[in-house]
């Protein structure tokens, strides 16, 4: 089944696949989001985010799609609404959520995690290019260091590991600065 | 590591779950007690979740424009197969012969030697490059005369179409790129390629779709054209970061017995310096690593010897002359027939003297009255005229003074019968000889940095040519690379194998690799090639100077250590002298009262290290005489008065200071200071554990004792007496000995710095010399692998010293 693959390939390091059989239930959230006040840019920017949300549960061993992954992302979409609306004191309390999965019962949880790292996206623009590289290399695509070296144009691993612990270094001191 | 980041390491292996159980727990008890050590983990983790999200994010955009696109495709209804457009419009049906269908292109033709490489540019831009002996007749002959070589071309559509061409390979429809036909003929005579000669070609102007492919024509029957034999083109080489790559001659850095570490690996990365490359503490304390940028400058600077001298160097040995000329009256450092000349050379500039003229011909300085009081004050008279010319007179200047053997002119011009290798002072080194045989760093410098990334040097293939033509040692090959940077590396390749007959072998065999080219747009490539030119002088320019400055720095620190031991040793002899006076004067009153006689008014001067003695009566001369000699050697004096009987005795003792320090110092002062006198005396020793002295018996004696172990002091004060003294020198800071001797009698305290303060100068001037000397050593070692055939004062320069003064430590009075 389709779902089922979905979530296969983000198991395999192939979200690049998952996320463009996903797409196709794009049009239908973007409608929802648009007849909740939404913009077609916010409606992008949700369903990115439940993109997230699906990849992060997905990555879980545990983690059982018991429906469509397209109905699963509807859900996850109207409730980052809802909560944005919120936020924004354009309150629609009658925007009902159906909780058709017992995996969404954490969402809240969740979602709450993603905001904050959102944050964080400023602060790793401040670092050079190439860190960012390196760590989506190493944390992301979760190569070795030897494959990073490679990548980079660096003549050995050492070389390369000493690189990421200075970008870290750098990127830690720039939370700093922000706060 | 840096501390810093081996905690960013260990942060990470808990995060990652990287640490064994024990190793998490000791971590976890960590954090527990050190809440900012909390925070760092907490910030870590935070980075490390924001970039999964930055992952993820790329992911999903990378996603969704793979999804668009394949709706795009289905939408259209493209299929995945390129059908290319087909130029029959014409086809003649004739039976004409091959030749037909060509007849209405224009013909080039091109003389060649059979016998040598041709490279030929046709009208439309297409280099032929055609090897040595590739022809023979019908009958495989070789081919003795000159060669017609005819080319007509097709690469325009007017052409194409004009002369009937069609394209049709094996009955299926090609889309040309342009056609072109050779031929060769010698004497009339149809020629062909003999078997495993190729000839190569360099098309322009064509937009390489992909798939294209170089066909061979084979006339059919009916006069058509049919293309087969299908080959594709030369592929573009992979380029590298070209600082990545080695461009050294063979051998270097290795040469240096150390490993060499990246600094900037990644352009514009200029945030990584040796402490961050991730070496363990002991490896960056034994020194084992040299940066890179520290091998690549050490290896530029060896382009000054590629920088054009003018002039030959010429260099005059201070030392000979003086012996040659100067020696028989005067001595060094001292007066002898004639006065010392120590300092001579300033004085008699500041009174305006010239002192060049008085050498050559004193008597007519002396005749014309120019010369001053202080010039006069010399026994004029006694000197002849010496033939030596001005600058030989300065460098014996520079030996007198400074102990400077080989005193360098290079703007001297002598005249060209008076020049004499060896024997006579005179040694010439020719700039011819300094001519190095290699590659031209500054050449090297010029192309090894990011203009020339995504250029055919930025290849392997490059890197292995460039180590063959380290070994050529001509500039030249290097230039036909450098100068051909849009053309394939194979046209380079043939290029090189015609210029260089040393190493024409290696360069076939790369010339048949056929290995193609790297895209470069033509106005850049000149640019690089003038960018090369400009920067090849500068860096010789600059290495020049740097050479020069430092041979200068050398120089100047000799001299002025050398001004300084002069003085010194001058100080040194006036102090004994005058501790002497006193002595001799306690001795002698001391003398004349056991003899019962008044001392007269003997008074001694000291001049230019006589010492005179005046007496106001003959008698007593004798025993100023004898009571000199006993002062002087330091023995006992036991005089008797044949007329009076009477007795003089002053007796000198023995006095050892045995060091009993287990330390060994790097210098020590043990002095014996008298009660009535005014300076010390030193004791002497042949060890530097033993000190020997004798004492007055007139006299009460105290020994002061200073040790140094580099910069830190050592001292111990104690009584003297005669016979064995064992001391321990004990550690003192400057403060402290600072304070000791202003405490002392003034003149002794100061006379005690005196020699503390030049031994701290000996210290500074040895570290300063032997870096220098590590310097030398290290240019020369290095240069001589890189040159071996340069001589090695070519590489380091003539620095020869003389070893000049040194202090006189010891307590005779000459």
């Amino acid at each position: 089944m389709k779902d089922q693959k979905v979530i296969a390939l983000i198991r395999e390091n192939k979200s690049e696949k998952a996320f463009a059989i996903c797409y196709k239930d794009f049009p239908k959230i973007k409608r929802m989001i648009i007849s909740y006040g939404g913009s077609v840019a916010d409606a992008e920017d949700v369903f990115q985010e439940a993109l997230i949300i699906l990849y992060n549960k997905a990555i879980e061993p545990s983690f059982q799609l018991t429906s469509k992954v397209g109905t699963y992302l509807y859900s996850v979409a109207k409730f980052i609404w809802k909560d944005e609306l919120r936020k924004q004191n354009k309150s629609n309390s009658s925007i009902e959520i159906e909780l058709y999965d017992n995996h969404l019962n954490d969402l809240e949880e969740v979602y709450e995690k993603e905001r904050k790292l959102k944050a964080i996206e400023a602060v790793l623009e401040t670092i050079s290019n190439k860190c960012k590289e390196i760590f989506q290399l190493f944390y992301f695509k979760k190569y070795s260091m030897i494959e990073i070296a490679k990548q980079m144009s660096y003549s050995s691993e050492r070389i390369a590991r000493t690189k990421k612990y200075k970008c870290m270094e750098q990127a830690k001191k720039n939370i700093n600065l922000q706060n | 590591m840096r501390e810093d980041l081996n905690q960013i390491q260990e942060i990470e292996h808990y995060l990652m779950g990287k640490m064994s159980a024990s190793e998490i727990q000791t971590f976890e008890a960590k954090l527990k007690a050190n809440p900012v050590l909390r925070a760092s983990v907490d910030k870590q983790l935070l980075v490390m979740e924001a970039s999964k999200r930055l992952g993820i994010k790329q992911s999903i955009r990378k996603g969704k424009r793979s999804y668009k696109t394949t709706r795009l495709l289905k939408v259209l209804g493209v299929s995945a197969i390129v059908i290319g457009v087909v130029i029959t419009a014409f086809i003649l049906l004739n039976k004409l012969n091959n030749e037909s269908y060509t007849v209405y292109l224009p013909k080039q033709v091109y003389t060649i030697e059979n016998l040598q490489d041709t490279v030929l540019i046709t009208n439309n831009g297409m280099h032929v490059v055609i090897p040595a002996n590739a022809f023979e007749d019908e009958s495989e002959n070789p081919v003795t005369s000159n060669i017609d070589f005819q080319i007509k071309e097709a690469f325009e559509t007017y052409d194409i179409i004009k002369s009937g061409l069609t394209t049709l390979s094996n009955g299926e429809l090609l889309e040309t790129g342009g056609m072109f036909f050779l031929e060769a003929f010698s004497q009339g005579e149809k020629l062909k390629l003999r078997k495993g000669k190729e000839i190569f070609l360099d098309i322009p102007n064509i937009n390489p779709k992909e798939g294209m492919m170089l066909f061979d024509g084979e006339y059919k029957e009916d006069g058509s054209i049919n293309w087969i034999n299908p080959k594709s083109f030369d592929k573009d080489l992979v380029t590298y970061d070209i600082t990545t790559l080695d461009f050294y001659p063979e051998g270097y850095p290795e040469v240096l017995n150390k490993e060499v570490v990246y600094e900037e690996i990644f352009i514009g990365d200029t945030s990584m310096n040796i402490d961050d490359m991730g070496l363990e503490e002991n490896e960056i304390e034994n020194n084992k690593y040299y940066s890179k940028s520290y091998t690549d400058s050490l290896y530029y600077a060896y382009s000054r010897l590629f920088a054009p001298i003018e002039e030959p160097i010429v260099y005059l040995d201070g030392k000979v002359l003086f012996e040659q000329n100067c020696s028989a009256c005067h001595a060094l450092n001292k007066d002898g027939v004639g006065p010392d000349l120590k300092g001579s050379f300033e004085k008699w500039k500041k009174n305006g003297d010239d002192i060049y003229a008085f050498i050559k011909n004193p008597q007519s300085q002396y005749d014309a009255g120019v010369m001053s009081a202080i010039a006069i004050q010399y026994n004029v008279g006694g000197m002849n005229g010496q033939a030596v010319s001005n600058d030989e007179i300065d460098a014996i200047h520079q030996y007198i003074d400074y102990g400077t053997v080989n005193y360098i002119k290079s703007n001297f011009r002598a005249q060209a019968d008076s020049l004499i290798v060896d024997d006579s002072g005179y040694k010439i080194y020719e700039a011819q000889s300094c001519i190095p045989k290699g590659i031209n760093p500054a050449l090297i410098k010029s192309i090894w940095n990011k203009k020339f990334n995504n250029t055919i040097l930025a290849t392997k293939e490059f890197e292995e040519r460039l180590k063959v033509i380290h070994e050529t040692h001509l500039d030249g090959v290097l230039n036909i690379y450098i100068n051909n940077l849009a053309k394939p590396l194979w046209y380079s390749d043939s290029l090189a194998m015609s210029s260089c007959e040393s190493h024409t072998k290696e360069f076939r065999f790369f010339y048949n690799q056929r290995k193609g080219g790297v895209k470069v747009d033509d106005a850049l490539a000149n640019t690089l090639s003038d960018y090369v030119a400009r920067t090849q002088k500068e860096v010789e320019q600059q290495s020049a100077k740097a050479y020069n400055e430092f041979q200068e720095k050398k120089r100047t620190l000799w001299n002025e250590f050398s001004t300084k031991t002069s003085e010194k040793a001058k100080e040194e002899f006036n102090r004994k002298i005058k501790v002497f006076k006193e002595e001799l004067d306690i001795n002698l009153r001391e003398a004349y009262r056991q003899l019962g006689k008044k001392k007269p008014t003997a008074t001694g001067t000291i001049n230019r290290g006589r010492l005179r003695v005046r007496t106001s009566t003959l008698g007593a001369k004798n025993v100023d005489q004898y009571v000199m000699e006993s002062a002087q050697n330091r023995n006992s004096l036991n005089y008797v008065d044949s007329k009076t009987g009477k007795k003089a005795n002053i007796a000198y003792n023995e006095a050892e200071i045995h060091i009993k320090n287990k330390e060994s110092f790097d210098k020590l002062f043990v002095y014996m200071i008298p009660n009535k006198l005014n300076s010390f005396n030193r004791m002497n020793t042949t060890d530097n554990k033993i000190f020997k002295g004798k004492l007055n018996e007139l006299l009460q004696y105290s020994t002061f004792c200073l040790g140094y172990i580099e910069e830190q002091a050592y001292y111990v004060e104690s009584t003297l007496s005669k016979g064995v003294k064992d001391v321990r020198l004990i550690k003192i800071s400057e403060e402290d000995l600072k304070i000791k001797l202003s405490k002392s009698e003034k003149e002794i305290g100061e006379d005690i710095k005196d020699d503390i303060d030049f031994y701290k100068e000996e210290i500074k001037f040895k570290e300063k010399r032997s870096s220098n000397q590590a310097q030398d050593e290290l240019t020369l070692k290095v240069g001589k692998y890189l040159f071996p055939d340069l001589a090695d004062y070519c590489i380091v320069g003539v620095t020869e010293e003389a070893v000049g003064d040194s202090i006189d430590y010891t307590d005779q009075v000459q």
